[in-house]
């Protein structure tokens, strides 16, 4: 999930499952084999080049520096500005988005030491948008610069690279587990444990190098100097931010890009923003911005410019399953079974998928929805199965806080569910919590909330950012209802050192098992609007499952 | 004693000793009209008021029928204020409709006991709880103003008439409240209050907000009735109460506030109308009436969101808002009139 | 003599009034050094004391029992202050109040509570000193209750003094405002009444009525006086008033007492300038008589009494002031007949009454010792008593001017 609060405390989640990992000794694992580099030509077959697209949102990165911010809007913007190591297929829509591709290394990492090193070799004679050459030691500098800006993902380098948590800490000059040799080109990444997700950090904006003598501090202003198809132009924090083709972009295998200029505006009022798509006095609505209900009937009848496009986000309520009443299996089982989750993707206006499962569509591992228990997704909530089970569970009565955010379709969903937990016969009450701190108050180690909703929107693609969520061996606070299941958690931390197409039956069923467990209640995967102004070749510019905006593919007619 | 005989006996024949009293002819008026206070007055004045009383047999009107929104709920739409219909169909000219398309886009009014004013994104129905919210913006707005008169009269009557230790304290404690603009200061109070409840109140009981509106506006009345204790501590009758030996308790309660009541009862109206609309902003902005329960103002904030495909989602709830307002004005104007035709209450707003 | 200092020295000191059939002599309140203060107050958060209303300044008197003590004065002199302090409804910032001996100066409520039942006061506004929201019976029955009379007894107990100051007992249910200023005024007599004081303190109680109605309030005062056996403390702005009802008058400028004297011989003799400037002021029904009449006019608005003038506070506006009047505050001289004026040009008296007089018990504090100067005024030829100036002596007691004379009515 790409907003601070949950990233940060998933990645300590993370960090503190790699080490129970360390700890058990992990098991041996293969190199993922690098797939060739050719899926692309080079792009400027067809369509026009050039142009200026401006693009509306209705919220700002928190910076221009890949080395702070981790936000969806700021990745939209630095995913082309600063070209990592390996980087995500491009110009694709779908699944297809979400394989990992050699950027500035020649290919993807060999892996040795049993998955705990990972060793990247840089193509020669690349060169910065300014002309500086890259070298193999502006790695570790940009991985050093992370940690102590910080990076709201750093915890990715300091939890699973060697050394990597005592540079963040200050116990270190340099992080020990990074190795660069300028000579050869080469970089050597030592990890704690092995930890396949790692190629899926190397491919995050947030790894790419920067030039020798960028201060490792916050750039918000002017964002650093990049290696990407795009650099910076002129920046207003907060308001406005201008992307610039770099024409000194030569990666083979990476398309170049097709426009000359990005605008990126950005308005709260997120039904202007929507209007001025509309009537095509801007190009592109932010796709993590949604439609507002006012316009979306108009939006609709768009159809050539306008697409729900389903990417990998879980929406779910999770349970404190620890405590009366949900420690009741029954009870949980009877809330799945009476949950309409047609309904719940009424709420938000159509743009949920229905679906039992927390692996979304777009990553490996995901099961069908035919085969979610207690109710069929795509139908009506099984009310006698509820009833039974609820009976079963003897828990007709109890009184239950129910806690949801403000933000629409939100507290809708939070409406509808207190409804569901009424009519099954338990006490419900609703808590509205603002956005802002929803996950930070129900996260809290004080309040130990009863049941509540959550979503997820991945961090990458990896069956391991949706399943860590509910890890129970590691006092997570983004585990808002303390599941701690034995099983679950041991499987997650062999599943975590494999790369995930390896053992992707084996997250489904890990999945599957949590389910039927009645862990989580997911209702569906949100799509986003594909919404552009008649002025973009809509076909040719996809949303990509990894960045949302796809900007180095999107043209103009 | 050196009287004249001048001014005496003469000039005071038939008044002084008066042999003739009950006889009704010699005294003034000559009649024994019954005693006609200044209550009587003011009621005989009001009544003489068309408009006002139009007014408010409107609001009387309007809370029957939100104190009816039960019956309603249970015998004609048969769908309870907070029940959720998000899948469910409902017939409509011997059609079957979605309550809420697959797209969510919730029907319409349908002028028919089920979902007469059409349904909201949850599939419930805006009739119910319409009347429902009513009822809570009521309930509210009557709680609050019976915290405001009892605070602001006891500040008002405290600081006014004790001044001293009590007045250094309420006042500038008065001042401090009334200083805030009520929206926010509502806001800030009932985002906290909402999230943590207030001792053995829950968050997100109707008591929160009324107790919360109630506390904001006392100042409003409290202002003004230390200044009215202020004048009439300075009163003779105050003076002479003490002279014959009352307790200041005694003489606030039973001597000085008789006489601020009439402004106070003129506050009355026009304090139930700030706190209906201060309920609405804050209900409104999420920091008054929690979810799922309803009001008016949490009625006008979810209904904004259709303001273009369905306006009267956001109309209704929002012209029974000005109307109950409007009549509780009109009807405190004539009040106002009633019993003080010389006074000039206004509340800055 | 005895000196102001030592407690009870004034009551002792003071001569009983004379001149007058009313008056037993015992003492009921006796006042010595009285002072009260009133601070003026500045500050927008914190109040400061900036200065102080010198509102009674040492005013030191004895109101015996039986006795009718008339108090006049400009507007603003402190009247009203003294009568509020006397019935406790200040308390004093200085000096001693005795009430049948008992010093009752800093008495809290409670301990004020049977003083209450003796001194009772009535207001000089009609329409003020009636709580407008209470039915006469209420008004009346409240003090009754309060002061222990039976529930049952107390519509009847009300009904009954409601026919004692003329009003008609059936209208018990009434309120204030359906009755007239003179009504309401009995009204007030009556709720003073209604506990059986032995002191009523008047504060203009007929200053805000019309003329004739004035007389009948008079006379009502007058036969209640007989009836209840009460002293009274009459306040009045104006001498034309107070000389009717009065055993003896205390005149008062500034908040300071300038002269005392049995009521008859003020008219006759005023010794001390101010009271000549009263009672000149006085019009007079005949027209020629007016005109022939050499007015002391005072000039000007008294002093502000938050910073009064030093020695004589008459000095700045007195027709006769000298030197010494600007820098010594003359102290309170007692000429024959218990006749008190503190002035050092006193008018009216020949030197040998000036020669004989002295120093009073009475006197301020921080008066001076200067007593007049006899052979000063022998030398300046002083007028005798009832000098023409004053244009008053032959008239006083025979035609008081009657209810159809009112102010401005003489003016030709
Ligand atoms: N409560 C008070 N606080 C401050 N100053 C006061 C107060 N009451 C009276 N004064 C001041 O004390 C002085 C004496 O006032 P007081 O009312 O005793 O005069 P008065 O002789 O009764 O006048 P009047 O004939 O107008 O009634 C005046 O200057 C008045 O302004
Ligand atoms: S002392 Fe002086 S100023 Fe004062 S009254 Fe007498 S003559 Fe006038
Ligand atoms: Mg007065």
């Amino acid at each position: 999930m790409k907003r601070y609060a949950r990233t940060s405390t998933a990645v300590l989640l993370a960090a503190l499952v790699a080490l129970a990992v360390a700890a058990c000794g992990g098991s041996s694992s293969k190199s993922s084999k690098s797939s060739s580099s050719g899926s692309s030509k080079a792009s400027s077959a067809g369509g026009k080049q050039g142009g200026t697209i401006k693009i509306v949102s209705g919220t700002p990165p928190l910076s221009a520096d890949q080395g702070l911010d981790f936000t969806t809007q700021g990745n939209e913007l630095y995913s082309t500005v600063n070209l990592s190591l390996l980087t995500f297929t491009r110009g694709v829509a779908g699944t297809a988005g979400a394989k990992i591709i050699p950027g500035l290394a020649k290919s993807l990492p060999k892996v040795t030491d049993g998955g705990k090193t990972y060793t990247f070799t840089l193509r020669p004679g690349l060169h910065y948008s300014n002309g500086v050459p890259i070298k193999a030691s502006d790695v570790p500098r940009a991985l050093e610069r992370d940690l102590k800006i910080p990076w709201q993902a750093a915890s990715f380098i300091s939890a699973y690279i060697q050394g990597g948590m005592a540079y963040a800490n200050g116990n270190a000059k340099t992080i020990s587990g990074v190795v660069a040799n300028d000579k050869t080109g080469t970089i050597a990444v030592h990890l704690v444990a092995p930890f396949a997700p790692i190629v899926d950090v190397f491919a995050l904006p947030g790894t790419a190098p920067v030039p020798p003598g960028t201060p490792a501090k916050n750039l918000a202003a002017t964002g650093t100097v990049g290696d990407g198809q795009y650099k910076w132009g002129p920046i207003t924090p907060g308001h406005s931010y201008t992307l610039i083709k770099n024409p000194k972009f030569d990666v083979p295998g990476l398309p170049r890009g097709h426009v000359d200029q990005f605008t990126y505006s950005v308005n709260t009022n997120v039904l202007a923003n929507a209007e001025a798509v509309l009537n095509n006095q801007a190009d592109v609505f932010d796709p993590g911005d949604t439609l507002p209900a006012a316009v979306l009937d108009k939006v609709k009848q768009q159809s050539d410019r306008y697409q729900a496009v389903p990417l990998n986000t879980s929406w779910y309520f999770w349970f404190a399953t620890y405590k009366k009443p949900f420690n009741n299996l029954y009870a949980r089982e009877a809330v799945l079974a009476a949950m309409d989750d047609r309904a719940l993707s009424r709420l938000d206006s159509g743009f949920q998928t229905p679906d039992c499962h927390l692996i979304p569509f777009g990553i490996v591992g995901h099961s069908s929805p035919s085969s979610c228990p207690f109710h069929n997704p795509n139908g009506p909530a099984n009310l006698t199965l509820a009833k039974q089970l609820m009976q079963k569970s003897g828990m007709t009565g109890q009184p239950v806080v129910v806690y949801g955010e403000e933000r629409a379709p939100r507290r809708q969903y939070l409406d509808y569910f207190t409804g569901v937990l009424n009519s099954l016969g338990f006490k419900a009450t609703e808590k509205v919590v603002n956005s802002g701190v929803y996950f930070t108050t129900i996260g809290a180690p004080t309040l130990k909330p009863d049941v509540g909703f959550g979503d997820w929107n991945q961090d990458f693609p990896n069956p391991w950012d949706f399943m860590q969520l509910f890890a129970g061996d590691a006092g997570s606070t983004l585990n808002y209802g303390y599941v701690n299941d034995p099983h679950y958690n041991a499987t997650l931390n062999k599943l975590d050192q494999q790369p995930p197409d390896k053992v992707a039956s084996q997250w489904a069923a890990l999945d599957q098992y949590a389910v039927n467990h009645a862990y989580y209640a997911v209702f569906g995967h949100e799509s986003k609007p594909q919404f552009y102004s008649s002025r973009v070749d809509f076909a040719a510019s996809p949303l990509s499952v990894e960045y949302f905006l796809d900007l180095v593919s999107m043209r103009l007619k | 004693m050196a009287l004249d005989p001048a001014i005496g006996p003469d000039a005071g024949s038939g008044v002084v000793i008066g042999s003739d009293q009950g006889s009704g002819g010699a005294w003034e008026g000559g009649r024994h009209a019954p005693a006609v206070g200044p209550w009587r007055l003011a009621m005989r004045r009001m009544r003489r008021n068309r408009v006002a009383l139009a007014f408010l047999g409107l609001f009387i009107l309007i809370v029957v029928v939100c104190v009816l929104a039960p019956v309603y709920s249970h015998d004609i739409a048969q769908i309870g204020p907070n029940q959720n219909n998000i899948t469910g169909q409902v017939k409509v000219g011997g059609q079957e409709k979605d309550v809420v398309a697959v797209d969510g886009t919730p029907i319409g009014p349908t002028f028919t006991s089920h979902y007469f004013l059409g349904a909201d994104t949850n599939g419930r129905d805006l009739a119910v709880r319409l009347l429902y919210g009513g009822r809570t913006s009521l309930l509210i707005g009557g709680v609050a103003t019976v915290i405001i008169i009892v605070l602001g009269t006891l500040f008002g009557l405290l600081s006014g008439y004790l001044r001293g230790v009590a007045d250094g304290i309420l006042r500038p404690l008065m001042e401090l409240i009334w200083s805030f603009p009520p929206v926010i200061l509502g806001v800030v109070v009932g985002t906290a209050l909402a999230l943590g409840g207030l001792g053995p109140i829950k968050g997100n009981s109707v008591f929160i907000p009324a107790f919360i509106i109630g506390v904001i506006y006392s100042p409003y009345l409290g202002k003004p009735i230390r200044g009215e204790i202020l004048r009439l501590r300075e009163q003779d009758f105050v003076d002479a109460a003490r002279a014959q030996g009352m307790g200041p308790m005694r003489i606030m309660f039973t001597e000085v506030l008789p006489n601020a009541a009439s402004t106070i009862i003129v506050f009355i109206p026009l304090m139930l109308a700030q706190a209906l609309l201060l309920e609405a902003y804050l209900s409104f902005l999420g920091a008054g009436v929690q979810a799922p329960n309803a009001s008016w103002g949490t009625l006008i904030a979810d209904g904004l969101n259709y303001i273009e495909t369905t306006p009267t989602f956001c109309l209704i709830p929002g012209i029974m808002l000005v109307l109950t307002v409007l009549s509780v004005n009109v009807f405190g104007d004539g009040l106002r009139d009633a019993l003080d035709p010389r006074a000039q209450v206004r509340i800055k707003t | 003599m005895a000196t102001p200092d030592e407690p009870g020295a004034i009551a002792r000191g003071a001569s009983a009034p004379n001149g007058s059939g009313r008056g037993n002599g015992t003492a009921l309140i006796e006042a010595e050094h009285l002072e009260l203060y009133f601070p003026v107050k500045k500050g927008i958060l914190v109040d400061r004391t900036v200065a102080h209303v010198h509102a009674v300044d040492d005013v030191s008197l004895v109101l015996t029992e039986g006795e009718t003590l008339g108090v006049v004065g400009e507007s603003g002199c402190g009247k009203s202050t003294l009568a509020r302090c006397l019935v406790r409804l200040h308390e004093p910032t200085g000096g001693t109040l005795r009430f049948r001996g008992r010093d009752i100066t800093k008495l809290n409520r409670r301990g004020l509570q049977p003083i209450r039942r003796e001194v009772q006061m009535v207001f000089q506004d009609p329409v003020s000193s009636l709580n407008p929201r209470k039915r006469v019976g209420q008004i009346i029955g409240v003090p009754m209750r309060l002061h222990g009379v039976d529930g049952s007894d107390v519509e009847s107990r009300v009904r009954d003094l409601l026919h004692r100051v003329g009003l008609n007992p059936e209208h018990i249910n009434r309120f204030p405002h359906e009755f007239s200023g003179g009504q309401r005024q009995r009204i007030g007599v009556a709720r003073a009444l209604a506990v059986n004081p032995k002191l009523l303190v008047l504060d203009e109680p007929v200053s805000a009525l019309d003329v004739s109605v004035q007389a009948q309030v008079i006379n009502l005062l007058d036969d209640l006086q007989d009836e209840f056996g009460l002293s009274y403390m009459f306040i009045a702005h104006d001498l034309s008033i107070v000389r009717h009802v009065s055993d003896r008058i205390v005149v008062m400028y500034l908040g300071k007492l300038m002269e005392v004297s049995p009521a008859r011989e003020l008219y006759e003799k005023p010794i001390h300038p101010y009271t000549q400037a009263l009672l000149a002021a006085i019009p007079i029904p005949d027209p020629h008589e007016n005109q022939a009449r050499a007015r002391t006019v005072l000039g000007g608005e008294p002093p502000n009494p938050i910073d009064p003038p030093p020695g004589c506070r008459f000095h700045t506006r007195c027709p006769h002031a000298t030197e010494i009047c600007a820098t010594t505050e003359p102290p309170l001289a007692e000429y024959a007949g218990g006749h008190l004026a503190a002035c050092h040009h006193p008018q009216s008296v020949g030197a040998e009454e000036i020669a004989s007089a002295v120093r009073s018990s009475l006197s301020p504090t921080s008066a001076g010792d200067a007593m007049p100067d006899a052979e000063a005024a022998r030398q300046a030829g002083d007028p005798a008593p009832g000098d023409p100036a004053t244009g008053r002596g032959a008239r006083t007691g025979a035609t008081p001017p009657s209810p159809s004379a009112g102010p401005g009515s003489g003016a030709p």
